[in-house]
């Protein structure tokens, strides 16, 4: 067992297979050797952890890909399984939330299941929705945004 | 007699170039916040040099005379505008994939998109609009659209020009994302390689029988007479930015000379483009 503890001072208790799906984790318990210290994750929170581990527990036998398991599955948006697209369902800012504490901890998979959702809900948006979507303000003037309409032209006249 | 003269127009002398050098320091002063702004994506765009599949590091040519091209000119503007509009702090938005995440995260969302929802990205805000991470992605979609129909040009810059002959130059197959390639604008290069690709293929149908012995692209141009890619690009960067600034060549010029004045080190500024490029130094054409 591996106890982690949260930027709110939450300890989570989880079976170690769970806690090496980051691999940020493995690489801090691997240096530590046997110890009962908790880890710290000062840059996550307890309700994002608790998240991140269900996800962890849920993908606990699936092989641990070493590294970027290349750019073939990250293109493919589509491919979000089942439970994933279901886990992933939250509001807007635990979605971003579970990619930053994804980047921090190392869950490459998961990192990719967060980052393609994004990137479907940008998919097929106007600038206008895409502002909406994120909270952006759009700061061009009028002439500078027809200025870039007009650099854009060649998608339309193909 | 006269050598009191000298010494008293010596003295006149600097203190003409104190004063301009006070001048110039409190110039620079001015623009301190913006010239934060350049170094922060620079700072950006360098790091991108070892983004996943791009190959590993920076190659050596990474101080060689930066391009007239992507942030510096719109520094520039507000350096030398005086109506510099009061920047607006908008509320933060925790879910703007640009300012929330990490590069490494916001490359990820934005490289498998397609090209239109690119092109939606670009319309969006100006941070947006000058995005070294879309850059990026607009990079990436150069190469996985282009360069494999047209071997032997594996980018635009170096393998197209008429400077191919260099070393690097024609041969490289390996592309990696340099600061070269980071001042460079990806959307605009995807857009004008779209259209070339479309007069190509107006052309081949014009003449069917063709068929065995086009010529690459490059080579048609080069064989024309057309002005190369670097220097359409060049002329491309200089249009952009008058259009983008409103401020004249000259004008321009003079702020690129301050600019690299400031930076030290003689044939470093940035130099505005100079109509056709006939005589480039050689280290223009190097291609790692």
């Amino acid at each position: 067992m591996v106890v982690l503890e949260t930027s709110d001072q939450e300890r989570f208790t989880v079976d170690k297979d769970v806690a090496e799906r980051s691999l940020l984790i493995k690489q801090m318990l691997d240096d530590l050797g046997d110890s009962d210290m908790p880890i710290p994750l000062p840059n996550v929170t307890s309700n994002v952890l608790k998240k991140v581990l269900e996800y962890c527990g849920h993908h606990r036998h699936e092989p641990v890909l070493p590294t970027d398991e290349g750019e073939e599955s990250r293109k493919r948006l589509t491919d979000i399984s089942e439970w994933d697209q279901k886990f992933i369902s939250v509001d807007q800012e635990m979605l971003f939330e579970i990619i930053l504490a994804a980047n921090y901890l190392d869950i490459k998979p998961l990192l990719d299941v967060g980052c393609k959702t994004v990137a479907n809900m940008i998919k097929g948006k106007t600038p206008e929705e895409i502002r909406r979507l994120f909270n952006i303000q759009n700061d061009f003037t009028p002439e500078e945004e027809a200025q870039i309409r007009k650099e854009n032209e060649w998608a339309e006249d193909r | 007699m006269s050598s009191l003269l000298q010494s008293v127009l010596s003295a006149k002398l600097a203190g003409t170039s104190l004063d301009e050098e006070g001048r110039a320091q409190s110039h620079d002063a001015a623009m301190g916040e913006d010239w934060e702004e350049v170094n922060t994506s620079d700072e950006e765009m360098v790091a991108i040099a070892t983004a996943p599949g791009t190959g590993t590091g920076t190659p050596a040519n990474i101080s060689r005379p930066t391009s007239p091209g992507s942030s510096k000119p719109t520094s520039g503007k507000s350096a030398l505008s005086n109506e510099r509009p009061v920047k607006v702090k908008a509320p933060k938005s925790k879910t703007d994939p640009l300012r929330s995440l990490p590069k490494e995260a916001s490359q990820r969302i934005f490289l498998p998109l397609p090209v239109p929802a690119l092109l939606s990205l670009s319309l969006v805000s100006k941070r947006y609009r000058k995005s070294a991470t879309l850059n990026y992605c607009w990079y990436r979609k150069c190469l996985a659209d282009f360069d494999s129909e047209d071997a032997g040009s594996n980018t635009a810059a170096a393998a197209t020009t008429t400077t191919s002959v260099q070393p690097g130059g024609g041969t490289a197959t390996t592309a990696h994302w340099t600061r070269r390639e980071s001042k460079t604008d990806w959307k605009r290069e995807y857009g004008r390689r779209r259209r070339q690709e479309s007069k190509d293929r107006l052309r081949e149908s014009s003449l069917p029988d063709s068929g065995t012995t086009t010529p690459s692209r490059s080579q048609r141009l080069a064989d024309s007479g057309v002005k190369t890619t670097r220097d359409m690009r060049e002329e491309q960067w200089a249009q952009q930015a008058q259009q983008e600034t409103g401020y004249s060549k000259n004008e321009l010029r003079s702020f690129y000379k301050e600019a690299g004045g400031s930076k030290g080190g003689k044939g470093k500024g940035v130099k505005p483009p100079r109509g056709k490029g006939g005589s480039r130094e050689v280290d223009e054409g190097i291609w790692e």
